[in-house]
């Protein structure tokens, strides 16, 4: 083998090395949740239920870590989400973009799958195209979550990929930093049969 | 409408750009065929009986020897440009328009001092041109507006400087307008331009709509066609005036064609609108909102947020008078280069999303969020329509991070109610619990009633209470309490002597 000077290993652009995109079938999500989860994070084009009292606050809890590593989450319907929770939870909201109610949702949402890395609806918006957006959301490898705050539908009927059912969402005692106290709650996560618990997350 | 200063036009005029485009000289026995019809023939073809129009076959059955030539497009836009450059000789300022060259008079005049004077120059570029190409023929037409220049041009007439409308006025209407119109005008006895130039607008959109008002502004010289040269100063605004009953609809479609015209006008000239104002005149006032799209925008994608903007300002339906849309920002089309870097991608790739969900459901349903100063959490945190941008600039407000007196820290409820909800808030004996004074309960709470639910109290933080502007008259003062039930810790705020659920930690 003939070498023709001292071989050297390319560095990468500092252009990519700057951009937090990065191609990947894993969207990271809180440590918390991230453990209970078979891959470790939430798998591009999977369908996540989250449901139960306090879904809301869970949500949030989860996805921070996902805004926060630079993928644009865009939520339908959910117009009364607190932006001054989203940033106390680190969200870069920058990223963030909100359709607000009206007719047609499903196809809004069909149309965010085209760019956006994660949506976010309530349950109430899912119609008869329910199994079109799962098929566009696996193509274009986008996640989706759903909340079901009241526990209306059983989740066999959407046959998510992942269940996050919040079994207990208390008050924490207040401390020092968190003056009036912080939700807290317990998730059990569910995923191709398996079943496994969290244990209490503090919120913020 | 495309509003313009009136100014004087010069158009020049090219009969047989066909024949010249396939090389035939008039000894030729050639005539151009376009769609099976005769689009051109020469002087010795035309002795034999061809004339313009005929179909092929009844002109090979009047000249057996006749050759017939399909039309050259690509060879006639070759020549036109060739001629263009020869009389950038006179003027820097001559553009095409069809199949014709026009130019604003005025810097030409300017240069050769007087008007005669430049018509002389451009004359001789076509006394050359017709010299050394015999079966061309260039004809000039002066006249005070690019429309009456070119009916001038064909009638080689140069009309002197404000006597455009008398020009266009003296042409009969079936010369000038569209067939229907001109058999309706004559049958209602109006043969010349200008019995229609007479008639009131309202009468001629009354029976003709939008086009025959069109028409009628055209005649009238208060409106030009489309402009060729693309200073964009000269561009104001495109307007559409309603009549009785006029919808949203029927003006939006009559907005079209000159939107239509304004943005490919710009187009030849390398521009695109960035930025557009669109205002909607009322029997009760003016409306007016302003959209930005960084990518530019398309007629399609600006009358559909016109539209959406209709439907979202004016609940009450008053009568519309007038819309406007304003361009306010032109700027040179991004060009999409290929790119490696994914980001960059994916933010190209959102952005069309948003222009697009923008356009399908309206500017005021795609919403981001932002953060600005203030004691109630809707007050701190909101979601305004998307302005444009992606990534979001600006999301946070200097007047976020300072300490604001009454807000409190660290209790933010993942869901603010956009339209808070009154609620009871009652204790053990079902008497509802009063705040007194500086924040004195008068009975501890037991039950939090939402609606049908009766929800049981088991802590509660608070109460904290909240005076605004208390030096003046329209002073604010409110109460807040955190109250944990079973179904969630609520945000509650007593004013006006009544509950309201604020926000809930669902």
């Amino acid at each position: 083998m003939y070498y023709y000077g001292v071989m050297s290993q390319l560095s990468a652009s500092p252009l990519l090395r700057m951009t937090p995109y990065q191609p990947s079938t894993l969207f990271p999500i809180k440590a918390e949740f991230a453990a209970l989860m078979l891959r470790g994070g939430l798998v591009a084009g999977a369908i996540a239920l989250v449901s139960g009292t306090g879904s809301y606050t869970v949500m949030i809890e989860m996805l921070s870590v996902t805004s926060r590593a630079g993928f644009a989450i865009a939520f339908v319907g959910l117009h009364d989400l607190g932006v001054v929770a989203l940033t106390q939870s680190g969200w870069d909201l920058t990223q963030v973009v909100l359709v607000d109610d009206g007719p047609e949702m499903s196809q809004a949402i069909a149309v965010l799958l085209a760019a956006f890395d994660v949506v976010v609806f309530d349950i109430t918006v899912i119609d008869r195209h329910w199994h079109r957006l799962v098929a566009r959301a696996r193509e274009r490898k986008s996640a989706l979550v759903v909340i079901d705050q009241d526990c209306r539908r059983s989740p066999r009927q959407l046959a998510p990929d992942v269940t996050l059912i919040v079994e207990e969402f208390g008050w924490a005692q207040p401390t020092a930093e968190c003056p009036f106290g912080a939700p807290a709650f317990h998730v059990a996560v569910q995923e191709h049969g398996f079943r496994t618990d969290t244990p209490t997350v503090l919120a913020r | 409408m495309i509003l313009v200063n009136p100014r004087r036009t010069v158009v020049v005029n090219f009969d047989g750009l066909s024949l010249l485009a396939v090389e035939a000289v008039h000894d030729d026995r050639i005539a151009v065929v376009h769609r099976d019809r005769i689009l051109a023939a020469t002087r010795v073809t035309e002795q034999h009986g061809v004339t313009v129009g005929m179909r092929s076959a009844e002109a090979r059955a009047r000249f057996p020897d006749l050759e017939l030539r399909e039309r050259d497009g690509y060879r006639e836009e070759q020549w036109l440009s060739r001629l263009q450059r020869m009389f950038d000789d006179v003027s820097p300022h001559f553009r095409r328009n069809g199949h014709t060259l026009t130019a604003p008079l005025g810097p030409i005049t300017r240069y050769f001092t007087t008007e005669t004077r430049a018509l002389a120059a451009i004359d001789a570029i076509g006394v050359s041109l017709v010299q050394t190409y015999p079966q061309l023929t260039v004809e000039l037409g002066v006249a005070d507006s690019l429309f009456a220049a070119s009916v001038a041009a064909p009638l080689g007439r140069r009309v002197p400087s404000g006597e455009s409308a008398q020009f266009v006025g003296g042409l009969s209407v079936g010369t000038l307008l569209p067939s229907p119109m001109a058999v309706l005008l004559r049958e209602v006895g109006l043969e010349r331009v200008l019995d229609f130039q007479n008639l009131e607008p309202a009468v001629v959109a009354a029976r003709f709509g939008g086009v025959g008002l069109h028409w009628h502004r055209l005649c009238r010289l208060e409106v030009d066609l489309s402009v060729v040269d693309d200073a964009s100063a000269e561009i104001a605004m495109c307007t559409a005036a309603a009549f009785d009953g006029d919808t949203i609809e029927q003006l939006s479609f009559r907005l079209m064609r000159s939107l239509e015209d304004l943005l490919s006008v710009a187009e030849e000239g390398g521009l695109v609108l960035v930025k557009a104002c669109l205002t909607l005149v009322t029997t009760t006032g003016e409306l007016t909102k302003v959209v930005e799209m960084l990518d530019g925008v398309g007629t399609m994608g600006l009358i559909a947020r016109l539209r959406w903007f209709e439907e979202v300002s004016r609940p009450r339906r008053d009568p519309l008078i007038e819309v406007r849309i304003e361009p306010m920002q032109w700027s040179s089309p991004r060009r999409r280069q290929l790119t490696f870097d994914r980001q960059e991608l994916k933010e190209s790739a959102v952005l069309a999303t948003l222009a697009r969900l923008a356009t399908f459901y309206g500017d005021d349903r795609v919403l981001v969020p932002t953060m600005q100063g203030g004691r109630s959490l809707r007050e701190r945190g909101t979601w305004i329509p998307w302005s444009g941008r992606w990534p979001l600039s600006g999301v946070s407000a200097d007047d976020s991070r300072a300490p604001w007196p009454g807000h409190l820290p660290g209790a933010t409820p993942s869901l603010v109610y956009r339209y808070p909800q009154e609620v009871q808030l009652l204790d053990t004996t079902d008497t509802p619990v009063e705040v007194v004074g500086d924040g004195v309960m008068t009975q501890e709470p037991a039950f939090l009633v939402i609606g049908r639910n009766r929800l049981a109290v088991s802590s509660f933080f608070g109460p904290w209470v909240v005076i605004e502007r208390w030096w003046e008259r329209r002073r604010r003062r409110y109460v807040r309490l955190m109250v944990i039930t079973p179904q969630g810790t609520k945000l509650i705020v007593r004013e006006s002597r009544r509950w309201w659920l604020e926000g809930a930690f669902a």
